[in-house]
């Protein structure tokens, strides 16, 4: 398992440099002084010189890129943001990301509870009304935009069980879940449409298999044939969706952010963009690169870990 | 045959269920439930769209970051409700010289930082002096003073010149300041009234560096204890705030990016004070929360500038034929349309440059109006009769706000009389890079006064040294118009030298180089609790950049009424 984590990890790196270097390169080709930015559109030429020779933009590409890559390597440094003064990004990012983490984390947990739970309802109670009923409120999910039923659950939901709207309270962990619950549920729901339609279909495909015909015949209770032989080895898709899915939040939960005014990563970067913060969208981009290939490396590690095949290589 | 006939009937029904529950004669009254429930710890809620990018003085450059650090620094004068100066750290108005050059102003004593220390008059010099160093984002308000140009170029080579010595202040004694200009500029006193000149105090900013951004001291009504990057600000009262303490305990801003977000936290109580956007206007106010709504004239115009120097556009340059065509245009567009019906009755019609609250306003001109047979008229005089032979020209703008419905009304008001238009929408830093350089024939623009004096207006956007960058991007140039400006920098008396500025603004009306647009009005929803909240107009909306901050109140006797009034009880 050791080996098989390491040469993963190994795998993983020049991906990384990879993306380092194409969000390095388009970030500079984006038109938009950064000394304009920092002084003003209508700002003194020497000044704006003055400033970019500082901050070492006015250097080759690839001397910055050298430059940036080495400050990544040993200090993981991501630079000083050009809108905001004396902050720096890893500052900047540090903050929105674990407050995108934490609502990930929320979201995915209510998205595995419901959508694995409606997944392995459906496929139990194939072709029944808990099915169709299931599929239905799935398919429902899929369709619907977040940002839609962010404020549906604002209006509606909000007022009844007197959860906060909007912002983000870190003073105490109560108050932490009382602002995430609203923004997790509707981005759950949402993830949990899609595992609940791939949960349904691996677990009727296991479930029509011989080894569970024979599990049943042995007089297992039906609970310990589904979550425990069939489940499992219906899990490696499960599994796979849930990590893509986790990601997708990690990195691309912008909409839900705006409309809950949760400080995150996503509405960072994208308020970076408009700004044009180069340092700030560089660094944001590239750690979310660095969030989805560690989670495409978490998946692929879990594979191993609920078949032994993979991880001997069979 | 039952099963088919049944449907019709249904969907009947659900039509008639669903018109009863929208349909609504015109007199009668939303029923808007909002709850007014004071906060508990005193604490003023105000949202705001983005995070503030800086606090430091000497970098703030927008309003939202000009409304937060108005309430932790002074400057030497500031504004009363009706946008008169007053003094504010200075104990009274300057003495100024007989030949308009040098301003002294004695300091109030005892007036302290939120670090405790006592102000003096080098702190003011060192404060005015940091706006020449190579971090300022506003040297140009400390331009005119003597001595500035040479210690901005100085600071321009030497980056570790944090405030460059200006030979025209001096700090005479710990309580007087003087300022000695290097030739008379009469609009001067009001850059002291600007928040980049506020008085910070050495130790602070040496000690923070470039972080002076974000822990800022200053002396003002609140003092900054947190902020939290993209989510909250909280601003504490300073207890011991020199015109008297704050009677609430502190403000919070939060940022709140969605419009409907920011209404429904209105709404639910989280916040005392919210902007009103498009759709939001007409339904409060025809509503049981009419009293909500709050409106005050904004100093601020908006228009589509002709590029006068643009070669090859019709509308380019001095002419006869030019100036009528861009008189025509003036007189095909509907402003009353799009100020009333359009935008919700939150802008009116514009009567020239400079708009209502700010000296030198025309409040007997009367305004623009539609009128297509005079449009017509000098079409024909300006030698396209009913538009023949016209091109085709670009209209530029930017891509927020109400400015593209805006521009599809106007470009269909233009058809019809003949002129066409091409709508060409670019984000901010590529349209003002472009207006800059003098790409664009036609565009879109605004200006919010920086002080209430007509020079913010006129110079800025047509005195001819001011092309290009600067602000004139119609890159209009008249003498005579150059000539009355100039002559009203040196002019003392404050009637004469608006009778200049008024004469120069008749001039530049006459020729046309604007589609004059609108005025616009700020419109807020205030929570009826909320005492003393007393905006001047002047970049005052949600923020309240210049409002008396420490007396503004949050009134807990009302809450009984005000809850029951609206049938509350949430």
């Amino acid at each position: 398992m050791f080996s098989y984590t390491l040469r993963r990890l190994f795998e993983a790196l020049p991906v990384i440099l990879l993306v380092t270097m194409i969000v390095f390169i388009l970030n500079a080709m984006i038109p938009g002084d950064p000394g304009r930015i920092r002084f003003g559109q209508r700002a003194d030429p020497a000044q704006v010189e003055a400033y970019n020779r500082e901050r070492g933009y006015l250097d080759p590409l690839p001397v910055q890129y050298v430059r940036y890559i080495s400050r990544l390597a040993i200090s993981f440094d991501l630079g000083q943001s050009d809108v905001k003064a004396g902050i720096s990004v890893n500052e900047i990012l540090g903050e929105a990301f674990t407050i995108t983490f934490r609502l990930a984390a929320l979201s995915i947990i209510i998205a595995i509870f419901v959508g694995v739970g409606a997944g392995i309802l459906s496929a139990v109670f194939s072709r029944t009304l808990i099915d169709y009923t299931a599929m239905f409120l799935a398919i429902l999910g899929v369709s619907m935009p977040v940002f839609w039923l962010g404020i549906l659950v604002i209006i509606f939901v909000a007022p009844v069980l007197g959860l906060p709207r909007a912002g983000f309270d870190d003073s105490s962990i109560i108050a932490q879940l009382r602002s995430l619950a609203l923004p997790a549920t509707a981005l759950g729901l949402l993830s949990s449409a899609t595992i609940a339609r791939l949960t349904r279909s691996a677990m009727l495909d296991v479930l029509s298999q011989d080894y569970v015909r024979t599990a049943r015949a042995k007089g297992l209770s039906p609970v310990v044939v589904v979550l425990k032989h069939a489940l499992r080895n219906a899990s490696i898709p499960i599994v796979t969706v849930i990590g893509n899915s986790f990601g997708y939040l990690l990195v691309g939960a912008v909409l839900t952010e705006t409309v809950f005014a949760l400080p995150g990563l996503g509405r960072e970067v994208v308020h970076s963009i408009i700004q044009r913060d180069r340092e700030v969208v560089t660094g944001g981009i590239l750690l979310m690169s660095f969030v989805f290939v560690g989670m495409n490396l978490l998946v692929d590690l879990s594979y191993a870990w609920f078949d032994p095949r993979v991880r001997d290589g069979r | 045959m039952m099963k088919l006939r049944i449907w019709p009937v249904l969907l009947l029904c659900v039509l008639v269920v669903l018109c009863g529950c929208t349909a609504k004669s015109a007199d009668q009254v939303n029923v808007i439930t909002s709850l007014d429930l004071p906060p508990a710890d005193n604490v003023f809620r105000i949202p705001l769209l983005t995070n503030p990018p800086d606090l430091d003085p000497i970098l703030v450059s927008d309003t939202t970051s000009d409304g937060i650090a108005s309430k932790i620094f002074n400057t030497l004068v500031s504004y009363d409700q009706q946008l008169n100066l007053e003094p504010s750290v200075a104990v009274a108005m300057p003495e100024i010289s007989a030949d308009g050059l040098t301003y002294t102003f004695q300091l109030r004593s005892g007036i302290r930082f939120s670090n405790g220390r006592e102000i003096t008059a080098e702190d003011v010099k060192y404060s005015l002096q940091r706006l020449a160093g190579i971090r300022s984002k506003r040297s140009n308000l400390v331009e005119p003073i003597a001595g500035a140009s040479e210690a901005i170029e100085m600071a321009r080579k030497d980056s570790s010149l944090v405030s460059p010595e200006i030979k025209g202040i001096v700090a005479s004694d710990p309580h007087t300041i003087q300022i000695t200009l290097s030739k008379p500029y009469a609009p001067f006193i009001y850059h002291l009234a600007m928040v980049n000149t506020a008085v910070v105090p050495r130790e602070a900013v040496e000690r923070s560096g470039l972080r002076f951004s974000r822990e800022p001291v200053g002396t003002g009504p609140f003092r900054l204890v947190e902020w939290k990057e993209n989510n909250s600000l909280y601003l504490a009262a300073n207890p011991d705030y020199f015109q008297g303490a704050p009677k609430l305990a502190g403000i919070r801003y939060r940022i709140i990016p969605e419009a409907l977000t920011r209404l429904e936290e209105y709404k639910s109580g989280g916040l005392e004070i919210t902007v009103v956007t498009q759709g939001v206007y007409p339904e409060w106010k025809n509503s049981n929360r009419v009293g909500d709504i709050r409106q005050w004239p904004s100093l601020a115009v908006q228009y589509y500038g002709f590029n006068l120097e643009k070669e090859g556009s019709p509308y380019a340059g001095m002419g006869d034929s030019a100036r009528k065509l861009r008189e025509a245009v003036n007189w095909a567009v509907d402003r009353e349309f799009l100020g009333e019906v359009l935008l919700e009755g939150r802008f009116y019609p514009a009567n020239g440059i400079i708009p209502p609250g700010v000296a030198g306003y025309d409040a007997s001109r009367p305004a623009f109006q539609k009128d297509l047979e005079r449009s017509s008229q000098l079409l024909f005089e300006a030698g396209y009769p009913g538009g023949d032979g016209l091109p085709p020209v670009d209209l530029w703008f930017n891509n927020q706000g109400d400015n593209s419905l805006i521009a599809q009304v106007i470009q269909e008001d233009l058809k019809k009389a003949g002129i066409t238009i091409v709508l060409k929408q670019l984000d901010w830093g590529a349209f003002i890079e472009a207006t800059d350089s003098g790409e664009p024939a036609f565009f879109r623009l605004g200006w919010v006064a920086d002080y209430p004096d007509p020079e913010n207006f006129l110079a800025f956007l047509f005195h001819s040294k001011n092309k290009g960058p600067n602000g004139n991007v119609s890159f209009y140039g008249r003498p005579e118009v150059d000539d009355l400006i100039d002559r009203s920098y040196s002019e003392t008396d404050m009637g004469k030298r608006i009778a200049l500025l008024q004469e120069a603004s008749k001039l530049i009306l006459s020729d046309s180089p604007w589609l004059f647009l609108l005025f616009g009005k700020e419109t807020v929803l205030l929570k009826p609790y909320v005492k003393n909240y007393n905006p001047t107009g002047m970049c005052d909306d949600v923020a309240g950049n210049h409002v008396k901050w420490h007396l503004v109140e949050i009134d807990r006797g009302q809450v009984t009424s005000a809850n029951s009034s609206t049938g509350e009880g949430r």
